[in-house]
């Protein structure tokens, strides 16, 4: 009896030690690659953003991972705070699609829209990626207010992530801000080394876990809960964010374009769509997949509607890239090919415009 | 399917161990092997199973006829038959574009250019090693030197055995031949504890240094042209390193995976860079390939017994051959040339190499290494004469900044020039209970690093 104690206990030691290899390799892994600090947990969001009163901003020289941000928060080269005579500034303003959060490094479309610029010389373009993770159009409201406005860009594209207005952290009319992470709300512990396995975990296993997840979000919810119908409140106040956000960057003298929002998935959805239209449910799990594409087919009609109403452009993305799942890792996510994609439709318009 | 893979680790791997120790009799074991072998193989690319099996086939045949034919002539058409037969697979998927391109640059260049065909033939992963293995195979047998199996079974098990099967050692059959017949006697526990610890070690080797070196080292060739001189140093010695660890690894993991399935697998590497000379090195590195060259190809020609000039010529023709089977690339020739020189030289002048002190020849020879890996690495001769023309004249350019790339080459240097290899390490290896912890450490953060998705694949499959 004691020897199976003693070869219980000796194989709890070893698992023990492999362990904490495993996780002490991670963290100094992550510190070599990505110069993440070995002893604190950072994530996406406590290495990027910080909190500047009114909003979120990105964080001056922020590093986390692939991500690096110049000394004034932006994805970007690092620029003056006035652009060069001569050169034409842009400014684009979005979520993480437009941050690049899935394509490698130096592939999100405001970069290669940088590099396709970069031969110009009468004029000089440059390129600023003002985009962050989660950002709603109400958060970009406060932050070209209280940070983008300084820099003077001639044209702001507005990349607006619509389908967050699905998600249950909308922004109200009443103007309270959205974001999800209260600042003073200290950073769980999380393993590295399980966040690794995590993500080679098959996919099999993944879309049963998200399953499981949709699941517990939706117990014992009445119909009453779910979006099954266009929610015209959320509509509204999509619109009326970025009718604001748009008068504001005209008042600051700048010009705004608008892009509508594109998706991997085609309507009516295909068998194949389904994968990415359950992987986003997590997110907004009051949404099914009909109504969120619903809502995302009237979204661009009403941005299409605002922009011809305003006088302002309005680059049509969805019509180019709806459906088209080469271009996409998942539902709203470029990879480098889609990235490409809506950089050349950015660049012939900005090349033929007048 | 790589073995730093999760697949391989966690479901080919116990699969293959548990089911394989579960059967009882060497035929049963040999067809499982197989089994595996192919599945394995196949994961690169099922189509090519059917190659492999070709090639086993035909070599098991003509081993067959040589126990049955007794005349001359029917014993040479069962060498020559399924040497040609392996000749012309390989020949066909390596070298064809290669043969074709260097006709019309040729032409191009006398002024006569003429358009040849470029075919889009994919170069099945493994060819080089498992063809090297029913040629040598046959050899041996034609030779006497082994008797042909009449199991089926156990020649496929032999040749399609995954530890060795897509990037070597080059095994040949008379050296696990004693372990394959005993095959259904062998004890699990005999060479378990040996079997992990050579697994892991080689592991690491790969996983914590090659991989670590590769990311800095492969970006700085990736902009090859902004290296400065002690930039293109820097990054040769760290390919050097990375290629060491990368294949050495692999041939250890090979070794251990035999030891878990009752197979000793040769030893393929003895610390190539503590040699003092071409000879010395030669002894040491890819000893599988460099021991078959010499017994197939060094000595069939004459070796060094028909006078000095025959020497010369054999030592040069055996290594153009070594760096042809490398790949289809007019570097790899040069490459496999210059270690010729290297050899022929040492003979003619060796007397006087041999009095330097030990330390400056090991330095110095190191050197010329890193000088023949840039032909060996560069992608074509454009990229491998701008790198020497760097190496060899003061330019300013880039050089990497990284404290960890500097820390972790130091580190490679020292274990390769003058640290144990897993040989010294393992020599009279017996299990002692403090040695789980060792393990289950290097085991840990080789999985870690693996999870952190920076998986990359030997060097030497694409050979």
């Amino acid at each position: 009896m004691t020897k199976y104690w003693l070869r219980g206990g000796y194989s709890c030691v070893v698992f023990i030690v492999f362990i904490v290899s495993a996780e002490l390799a991670s963290r100094l892994d992550d510190w070599v690659h990505w110069k993440l600090p070995i002893f604190s947990n950072p994530t996406l969001q406590s290495e990027l953003l910080i909190w500047n009163g009114h909003g979120w901003q990105g964080k001056p020289n922020g590093r986390f991972k692939q991500f690096s941000l110049n000394e004034f928060g932006f994805r970007s080269r690092p620029i003056r705070k006035r652009a060069d005579p001569g050169t034409i500034r842009i400014a684009i303003l979005g979520s993480s699609e437009t941050f690049g959060q899935r394509e490698s490094a130096g592939k999100e479309y405001p970069a290669q829209l940088s590099s396709m610029l970069s031969n110009q010389t009468n004029p000089r373009y440059e390129v600023i990626n003002a985009a962050l993770p989660g950002m709603t159009v109400k958060s970009m409201i406060n932050y070209w207010d209280n940070w983008i406005s300084i820099f003077e860009p001639h044209y702001v594209f507005i990349y607006p992530a619509t389908h967050l207005y699905l998600g249950d952290t909308v922004v109200r009319s009443t103007g309270q801000t959205d974001n999800a992470l209260d600042p003073k709300q200290a950073i769980p512990f999380e393993s590295r080394f399980y966040s690794r396995l995590r993500n080679n975990l098959p996919d099999s296993y993944k879309k049963w876990r998200n399953r499981q997840i949709i699941k517990s979000l939706i117990a014992n919810k009445p119909e009453t809960w779910y979006i099954k119908s266009l929610p015209e409140d959320r509509l509204t106040y999509l619109i009326q964010d970025l009718q604001l956000l748009i008068n504001n960057i005209q008042s600051d003298g700048r010009k705004p374009i608008l892009l509508t929002h594109t998706i991997s998935s085609s309507t009516p959805y295909r068998i194949e769509d389904l994968n990415y239209l359950e992987a986003i449910r997590p997110f907004i799990p009051r949404s099914t997949p009909e109504s969120l594409l619903a809502f995302e087919q009237e979204a661009n009609r009403r941005i299409l509607r605002l922009g011809h109403h305003c006088h302002i452009p309005v680059l049509n993305i969805a019509q180019t890239m709806n459906g088209r799942r080469e271009l996409f890792v998942d539902l709203v996510h470029f990879n480098d090919q889609g990235a490409e994609v809506l950089a050349l439709i950015i660049k012939d318009w900005l090349l033929t415009y007048k | 399917m790589l073995f730093n893979s999760f697949v391989f680790l966690l479901a080919f791997l116990p699969i293959t161990y548990l089911i394989f120790w579960a059967l009882r009799s060497a035929s049963s074991r040999y067809i499982w092997l197989t089994i595996t072998g192919y599945v394995f193989y196949g994961y690169w690319d099922a189509r090519f199973c059917l190659l492999m099996a070709f090639s086993t086939l035909v070599s098991y045949f003509a081993g067959l006829g040589l126990l049955y034919f007794h005349t001359n002539v029917h014993r040479r058409l069962c060498l020559i038959i399924p040497i040609s037969v392996d000749l012309l697979l390989l020949g066909f998927f390596k070298y064809t574009n290669f043969i074709l391109q260097s006709v019309r640059d040729l032409t191009g260049y006398l002024g006569q250019s003429i358009t040849t065909p470029m075919y889009n033939i994919i170069l099945p992963v493994g060819i080089s090693f498992y063809t090297f293995h029913t040629i040598s195979y046959i050899v041996d047998c034609y030779r006497g030197t082994i008797r042909p199996t009449r199991n089926l079974f156990e020649f496929s098990a032999y040749v399609s055995l995954f530890s060795q099967l897509v990037a070597g050692p080059i095994v040949r059959f008379r050296q696990i031949e004693q372990d394959l017949e005993s095959l259904g006697i062998a004890d699990r526990t005999r060479w378990f504890s040996k079997g992990v610890a050579y697994f892991i070690y080689g592991l690491a080797e790969k996983v914590i240094v090659a991989d670590t070196l590769a990311v800095y080292v492969d970006a700085c060739l990736t902009q090859y042209h902004n290296l400065s001189m002690p930039g293109a140093w820097i990054t040769m010695i760290g390919y050097s390193c990375q290629l060491y660890f990368d294949f050495s690894g692999y041939s250890n993991m090979a070794i251990g995976l035999g030891l878990l399935f009752g197979l000793r697998i040769p030893i393929n590497f003895n610390s190539p860079y503590k040699a003092l000379d071409p000879s010395d090195f030669w002894r040491r590195w890819h000893i599988s390939l460099s021991s078959c060259l010499r017994d197939y190809l060094y000595i069939p020609l004459g070796g060094n017994r028909a006078g000095k000039l025959a020497t010369y010529q054999n030592l040069m023709l055996t290594m153009l051959i070594g760096g042809i089977w490398h790949g289809a690339n007019w570097t790899f020739i040069i490459w496999g040339a210059y270690h010729g020189c290297l050899l022929v030289l040492y003979r003619k002048y060796g007397i006087y190499w041999d009095r330097l002190p030990h330390v400056m020849r090991q330095i110095i020879f190191y050197a010329l290494i890193v000088i023949g890996w840039v032909f060996f690495r560069a992608s074509d001769l454009n990229m491998a004469i701008h790198l020497l023309s760097v190496m060899f004249t003061f330019v300013s350019g880039n050089l990497v900044h990284e404290a960890s790339f500097y820390l972790m080459l130091l580190g490679a240097i020292i274990w390769s020039m003058v640290g144990p290899n897993a040989q010294d390490t393992f020599k009279d290896y017996k299990w002692k209970p403090r040695h789980a912890f060792i393990f289950a450490s290097a085991f840990g953060v080789s999985i870690a690093i693996i999870a952190g998705g920076r998986l990359s694949p030997f060097l030497y499959f694409q050979f």
